[in-house]
């Protein structure tokens, strides 16, 4: 296990240092735990970039020429970086308070917690097998981006319309390692915690104060059951992670004239849309608020949109010159057809009926605190992710109705799992409304200029 | 003393929060589970990893594959695939293309002469 863990540590170590140095442009006057988590997300998608480019150019990808190419970003990094301005202190830093030696240790223990789970056994959820490590397998294993990951009549249950980010970053860890090692690989997932965690806390560290921090880390961290063995392999652990990056950057963006965060933008758009469908979504949804966010000024709403829209563009153009387009096996819109309107009606029933009957009941506890919070606490800036949120959770429940398979079934088995990628913005918006009443210190401010 | 009162309300509302989407960490098997070292992959049916080991020994990585397994049986297929890639593993429709036929029933078979016994099944190279 050691000897196989080793390289695909150093390689994720080594992705966060190039990220480091390619992102100084898109991640000024962030807090140090932001900016480690903005060089986890671009390193990452320079992993998978290489990967990609190096199967395209024909080169097999192991560990020298990932070397090289690594050493050639971080000097463009640094070229590019060179005689910009040194970035101004961030304008609320000074009253943050510190970080405690416990409360590092709190956010922390859910990591290492999920790190030893994680590396348990090999990936072995149906959807690893399935979907993502099926493509990464096939992938590494031809050294090529084989047509069968796109058009195999065997394998129709693979997703071939899915986007390609965590296949490409688990095949270029093993292409780093030199052997496809299950236990190895599935540390990528706890590193994924990590920046997720590391972004929360840095956003409300920046923002509130570092105990509210504190508190947003642990309650991420601790997200057991998006954190669990079941979503090891699959492509749930950095959906969410895009969903905090997407959420931050945006938060920023309506805050603030620099450029920089409508970079972020850009990044988490297209690391958002190149991991799963719903990242698309989010992405749309968040478009809509920038578009009509009243108090920012038209120009950089237009930039913000522009920002958002571009990769996601970019991406699906990429993905369908490379496959072609492809209709989902699991959705029957034909029932928007007049003559199905009876069947679609009888469906939505069934999911209103699933959903009050067990999803609700089940999530009733988690429902009830966050209404207390929206109830008891007063408005911030990061209410205006509420409406997304919401509304992506509600596009879950309502797509089932148009499930190939029963929709009962549908909602039983995705909705509370892909609901839970939703926590860590959740979370964000729950602090920052919290945050002035629990540390009266903690005003809520940019932290960005 | 209403600030107080609602300050208060926020912590809790928090804290139960927390110990909501964290109560898988508080069952005594979570805890048992994390030190145990273990293999889930075949968590459906132990014996199927040596079959498939047969078969990956037997076959080379380019071929095709008619792998037949109990019927409504999804794992054995998607760990099959998963387990033996590059080798294509198709059902029944492609049969008079494929070379091998991995038979898989968990129990030993009556081995035809241009089969091999393998641990749960036995693989039939077609001519």
């Amino acid at each position: 296990m050691m000897t196989s863990a080793a390289p695909v540590l150093l390689a994720l170590l080594g992705a966060t240092g190039v990220g480091f140095g390619l992102g100084q442009g898109a991640s000024p006057a962030l807090s140090t735990c932001e900016r480690i988590a903005w060089a986890g997300a671009v390193g990452t998608l320079a992993l998978a970039m290489t990967e990609v480019s190096m199967l395209g150019l024909g080169v097999r990808p192991h560990a020298a020429p990932f070397l090289v190419v690594a050493a050639l970003l971080v000097l463009a990094g640094v070229l590019l970086a060179r005689g910009r301005a040194k970035p101004t202190p961030a304008s609320c830093r000074a009253r943050n308070g510190r970080s405690s030696l416990l409360g590092i240790m709190a956010v922390a223990a859910p990591i290492c917690l999920f790190t030893l789970e994680a590396a348990r056994s090999p990936m072995w959820y149906t959807d690893h097998l399935a979907i993502w490590g099926l493509k990464a397998k096939l992938i590494t294993s031809t050294a090529s981006l084989p047509r069968r990951i796109f058009a195999d009549p065997s394998t129709p249950w693979s997703h071939p319309e899915y986007p390609l980010l965590v296949p490409l970053t688990l095949a270029s860890l093993a292409s780093i390692a030199g052997e496809w090692h299950g236990r190895a690989l599935a540390l990528v997932y706890p590193y994924w915690q990590t920046m997720t965690v590391l972004l929360v806390y840095g956003y409300l560290s920046r923002t509130m104060s570092r105990g509210i921090a504190t508190i947003g880390g642990i309650l991420v961290g601790v997200s057991a059951w998006l954190y669990c063995p079941a979503n090891v392999g699959t492509a749930d652990i950095p959906l969410a992670f895009s969903f905090a990056l997407l959420s931050t950057s945006v938060l920023d963006s309506l805050a603030t004239e620099s450029v920089a965060p409508t970079l972020r933008l850009g990044i988490a758009s297209l690391y958002a849309v190149a991991t799963k469908p719903e990242g698309l979504l989010f992405v749309l949804l968040l478009s809509a608020v920038v578009a009509f966010h009243r108090p920012t000024l038209p120009r950089r709403r237009a930039s913000g949109v522009a920002m958002l829209l571009a990769p996601a563009a970019a991406h699906s153009i990429a993905m369908v010159v490379l496959r072609g387009y492809i209709r989902g096996r699991d959705t029957d819109w034909g029932l928007l057809s007049v003559p199905r309107f009876q069947e679609l009606a009888r469906r939505i029933a069934a999911v209103a009926t699933r959903v009050s009957a067990h999803e609700l009941p089940a999530a009733s506890v988690s429902l009830a605190c966050i209404a207390c919070l929206l109830l008891l606490t007063r408005r911030s800036r990061a209410d205006v992710l509420i409406a997304p949120l919401v509304c992506q959770v509600l596009a879950y429940v309502g797509v089932c109705a148009f499930s190939a398979f029963d929709p009962a079934w549908q909602v039983a088995s995705a909705v509370p799992r892909i609901s839970q990628c939703l926590l860590p913005p959740m979370i964000v918006v729950l602090l920052a409304r919290a945050g002035p009443l629990l540390n009266p210190d903690a005003k809520e401010c940019t932290g960005v200029i | 003393m209403r600030h107080r009162v609602r300050r208060l309300l926020v912590a809790l509302s928090i804290a139960v929060l927390g110990l909501n989407v964290a109560s898988r960490l508080c069952s005594r098997s979570y805890w048992v589970a994390l030190t145990q070292r273990q293999d889930l992959s075949f968590w459906f049916d132990p014996q199927y990893g040596a079959f498939l080991d047969g078969v990956a020994r037997l076959t080379p990585p380019s071929e095709t594959i008619l792998l037949v397994i109990p019927p409504g049986s999804e794992m054995h297929l998607f760990q099959a695939a998963y387990q033996l890639a590059p080798r294509r593993i198709v059902t029944q429709c492609e049969y008079p293309a494929v070379r091998y036929v991995a038979i898989y029933l968990g129990v030993p078979l009556t081995c035809p002469p241009n089969g091999v016994p393998i641990p749960g099944g036995l693989l039939i190279t077609r001519r």
